[in-house]
């Protein structure tokens, strides 16, 4: 029977090394060569833009993809920045994401928004879980997360070049002009002396976004933009005490709607989650001249690298372009 | 007539001409499905006065007209 | 936790798999009865007290049945002819009230939890008619998990001991882990204790065939559910989502994409459960044998959801069969025709049915899928003698082929009843596969239905793969798991296959997710 043992080890052996052969095979066959698919939407442009040439990285949500405009900043201060992230994300990808961003870039300041922080549904334990240890693979294995990419595969070129310098037009934000309707007076922000506490996970993972962000010589901040569908008071409190807690500066702008003239009905996309875009460029105007009185050159000219801006400048004109019927 | 050659003929009426001899498989050829059972059952406590449960109604005791003859045999003698 | 789900696979199984190899083969059982409660406190924390109550009164119960039945056969050989009788009597109506009372306590807790806000809903309604005020209120109680499958267990075990099929077991913990068994506690099979119970209990030992095998299984499983039964989802849903907006072909193709995505999925989950099973050397029931090769609808119930018809079968419908007042309207309908002698039978049925249709869900919807097939059934009866006489030979291939055509609509239109959001929806989709069918508008609805033609493909094919496998299993070759396929290295030709399918082809993660799904667009 020691014929038969010797055999069957032999045997799986055997398989798991043309197993694992043919999956790393895969792996490289199914990676990106483009920075354009890594990530989803336009976040991974991030990464295709010229080293060291980003004043602060916006991360979040798709609430920070629509809601914020880094071209109207740079428009109107000259500052360059970027906006990224991924729909429903949490903190624990905004970890991993930093991670990359910070390979290449430097900004001063790293923004967090805050729907990153709370579950938009409600998840159960397993669902929280499930998407946790999903995260953690696509940090150590790129093969489950790109698999659907053996769709564009080139037969004639299977193995290009990597090719990361594709950038987003308008630097992460989707622009939309659509009307969501919402009219809704009610008071989200009533006073409640209720807190809000993020999952546990979520919370941790901030706290080492923080730290990583210190590390690479980036300043933390946390915004919420205005979220009239999910945001609460609550909410609000908790990540005041928490942003406090790791000495982050904390601006909430659905405290500010009467000062930044928030029109719901004329801001939002959609039924009060998502900004448009002439919603974001007045959120993220008001954010920055906030930030420029609490600090003054927090959004300053860019002048971290001397090569020219012309890029931006153009792209800045397509963005004024949108605007115009 | 013996109890074999009874439970053949009815069996024949309920599905009529399917069995044919006493080792036939009545499952696996699907004589027996579970609405000829019932009144297979019926017909066999009227004949054969005994009282079949559901507990009885297994394969092994249904699986040929031997098999149901073997079945009246124990239920007669308990 | 989903069966598809990392979470499952490597959180879980895999160190529940460890425990259960270095635990020493009387006491392997051990692993699998923590492991299944730590699954079941995970996806059901506030269930956990139903199902102990569950279990607890099924344990008391069946070991007071034993008790009054040990009792009996001492007293056959210590008493008198007549006592013993009279005893024999009595220990039967107790028992009889035994037996009913835990019945009663396990439905009453199902009805309870699961079915409280149906029954509510037509109580308040009756009394809108009537125009009373007082309502029910709408419980938001936690459905534990798996109710509906353990429940039907318990009953099992505890009817059996009655009817002396199976002795009352003595340890708690060996029952607790045949109700609670982590593999078949979410979707089944329904597993009777006297085939499964005791094995899962028994010695065992690791063996590599075994595991191969039950990892075999699991991949085919997995096939089935991520690579096939994920894709057909986002199409499905679409439209029965918005089904105003759907021309009569992609209704169509919707219907048969779900008939294709339930099978795929449930039957790939009952394989990945009974590979799980495997691994651990327990074998469980099929659930599936090739159920679209089936001839009529009630050989459709035979092929379908085995566990759940055979279940129905012996404890509802032989039960009221060969019960006393049916047995009399036997005798009154006896002889007057073979219509007549249908209605015990057809009586019967019908509540089989109802109770069927309303296992599946609590709403009113439900009950008329399983009248449904009532209906298509019972006129399977009705016309049976009439077309024995009209066609001689039912077995030829043109016969048999009409059959299955027949039944495969059929089901096809019971699977629109079960998906669709109410009857009312059903109906609007049903009346919609008459109108006319545009082309134009197939090209636009593939594309907002976000599949490309790759993914269809991928579709049709996974389809043609498993139409092999089952007729391969119909016309009885020799498939992995029911006999010896040649080699070892056949199987694991298999198993490198499946997994590079399922993870390269499988529809899962950015594409295939909920999110993008809902928020495409940007």
């Amino acid at each position: 029977m020691k014929k038969k043992r010797i055999g069957i080890i032999a045997g799986c052996a055997v398989f798991a090394l043309l197993l694992s052969l043919s999956l790393g095979f895969l792996t490289r066959l199914v990676t990106p060569a483009s920075n354009r698919f890594l990530w989803y939407t336009y976040a991974s442009g991030i990464l295709g833009e010229e080293e060291d040439s980003l004043d602060y990285v916006v991360v979040g949500s798709s609430n920070a993809t629509a809601g914020f405009a880094p071209m109207a900043i740079y428009g109107e201060y000259g500052c360059a920045g970027y906006v990224c992230g991924e729909t429903l994300e949490t903190t624990p990808k905004t970890y991993l994401r930093l991670k990359e961003i910070f390979k290449k870039q430097s900004p001063k300041y790293v923004i967090f928004e805050t729907d990153a922080f709370y579950d938009t549904q409600p998840v159960s334990n397993a669902e929280a879980a499930e998407s946790y240890l999903e995260t953690w693979l696509e940090y150590v294995w790129k093969y489950p997360k790109y698999h659907n990419q053996w769709k564009m595969v080139d037969p004639k070129d299977p193995f290009p070049d990597k090719d990361h310098t594709w950038t987003h037009v308008y630097r992460g934000e989707t622009m939309n002009f659509d009307l969501g309707g919402f009219g809704e007076t009610r008071d989200y922000m009533a006073y409640s002396t209720d807190l809000a506490p993020m999952r546990a996970t979520c919370r941790a993972y901030f706290k080492k976004c923080v730290r990583l962000c210190r590390e690479n010589g980036a300043e933390p901040v946390v915004l919420s933009l205005p979220c009239a569908k999910y945001w609460t008071y609550p909410r609000h409190e908790y990540v005041k005490s928490l942003a406090q807690s790791v000495g982050a500066e904390y601006i909430d702008l659905n405290c500010y709607l009467d000062a930044m003239d928030f029109d719901g009905s004329l801001y939002y996309r959609d039924d009060g989650v998502h900004l448009n875009s002439p919603g974001a460029k007045t959120a993220t105007l008001f954010f920055a001249s906030l930030m420029n009185e609490k600090y003054p050159g927090a959004f300053g000219a860019s002048s971290l690298t001397d090569t020219g801006y012309e890029h931006w400048n153009g792209d800045y004109q397509k963005y004024i372009a949108e605007f115009t019927p | 007539m013996d109890d074999l050659t009874e439970i053949k003929s009815i069996l024949d009426t309920l599905k009529p001409g399917t069995v044919i001899s006493g080792g036939a498989d009545l499952i696996k050829s699907r004589v027996l499905d579970s609405f000829t059972i019932v009144r297979l059952v019926a017909a066999l406590e009227d004949e054969f006065d005994v009282e079949i449960t559901p507990v009885d109604i297994t394969e092994e005791n249904f699986r040929s007209a031997d098999a149901i003859k073997a079945m009246i045999d124990r239920l007669r003698d308990e | 936790m989903a069966f598809d789900s990392l979470l499952y696979l490597f959180a879980f199984l895999l160190p529940v798999y460890a425990v259960w190899l270095i635990l020493p083969p009387a006491r392997k059982w051990y692993a699998l009865l923590a492991g299944s409660i730590v699954f079941y406190l995970i996806s059901s924390p506030f269930g956990a007290v139903a199902v102990a109550v569950s279990a607890a009164s099924v344990y008391a119960c069946a070991r007071a049945l034993s008790g009054l039945d040990g009792a009996v056969s001492q007293a056959k050989g210590a008493m008198p002819r007549e006592d013993a009788k009279k005893l024999k009597l009595s220990v039967k109506t107790q028992k009889k009230y035994i037996v009913f009372v835990c019945v009663l306590i396990q439905v009453g807790l199902l009805l309870l939890l699961k079915y409280f806000n149906f029954f509510a809903s037509g109580v308040n309604a009756a009394a809108d008619a009537l125009g009373l005020i007082t309502k029910l209120p709408e419980l938001k109680l936690a459905v534990p998990l798996g109710i509906s499958f353990y429940t039907l267990q318990a009953i099992s075990y505890v009817v059996d001991v009655y009817r002396k099929a199976v002795t009352a077991e003595r340890n708690f913990a060996k029952l607790l882990l045949y109700l609670i068994f982590f593999p078949t506690v979410v979707e089944g099979p329904i597993c009777r204790y006297n085939e499964s119970g005791a094995k899962l209990c028994a010695e065992s030992r690791f063996d590599f065939y075994s595991f191969r095998d039950g990892v075999l299984l699991m991949c085919w499983g997995l096939f089935k559910k991520v690579v096939i039964a994920n894709r057909c989802n986002m199409l499905v849903n679409t439209v029965f989502g918005d089904r105003g907006a759907y021309s009569g072909l992609i209704v169509l193709t919707a219907i048969l994409a779900y008939t294709l995505q339930l099978y795929a999925d449930f039957s790939g989950c009952i394989d990945i459960v009974r590979g799980t099973a495997r691994l651990f050397g327990v074998g469980l029931p099929e659930n599936f044998d090739a159920p679209f090769f089936s001839r009529s609808t009630a050989e459709f119930w035979r092929r379908w959801h085995i566990t759940l018809g055979t279940w129905f079968r012996d404890y509802v419908f032989y039960p009221l069969s060969l019960s006393k007042p049916f047995a009399s309207l036997r005798k009154k309908t006896a002889g007057k025709g073979y219509y007549a002698d249908l209605l015990p039978t057809a009586t019967a049925m019908f509540a089989v049915w109802t109770l069927t249709g309303l296992w599946h869900g609590a709403s009113l919807k439900y009950l008329v899928y399983g009248l449904y097939y009532f209906a298509v059934m019972l006129l399977g009866l009705l016309v049976e003698k009439p077309a024995g006489k009209l066609v001689k030979d039912r077995d030829a291939a043109l016969w048999r082929f009409v059959g299955v055509v027949r039944t495969f609509v059929i089901v096809n239109i019971g699977m629109l009843i079960f998906r669709a959001d109410t009857l009312t929806a059903a109906w609007q989709m049903f009346a919609s596969l008459f109108t006319p069918y545009a082309a134009a508008d197939i090209s636009e609805a593939l594309v907002s239905l976000r599949l490309d033609s790759w993914d269809l493909i991928i579709v049709a094919v996974g389809a043609c793969v498993m139409a092999v496998y089952s007729t391969l299993k119909v016309s009885g070759r020799k498939l992995p798991e029911n006999g010896t396929l040649p080699g070892g290295i056949a199987r694991a030709a298999l198993i490198f296959v499946l997994i590079i399918a399922v993870t390269l082809l499988g529809a899962y993660g950015d594409n295939y997710d909920a999110a993008s799904f809902i928020y495409a667009g940007f």
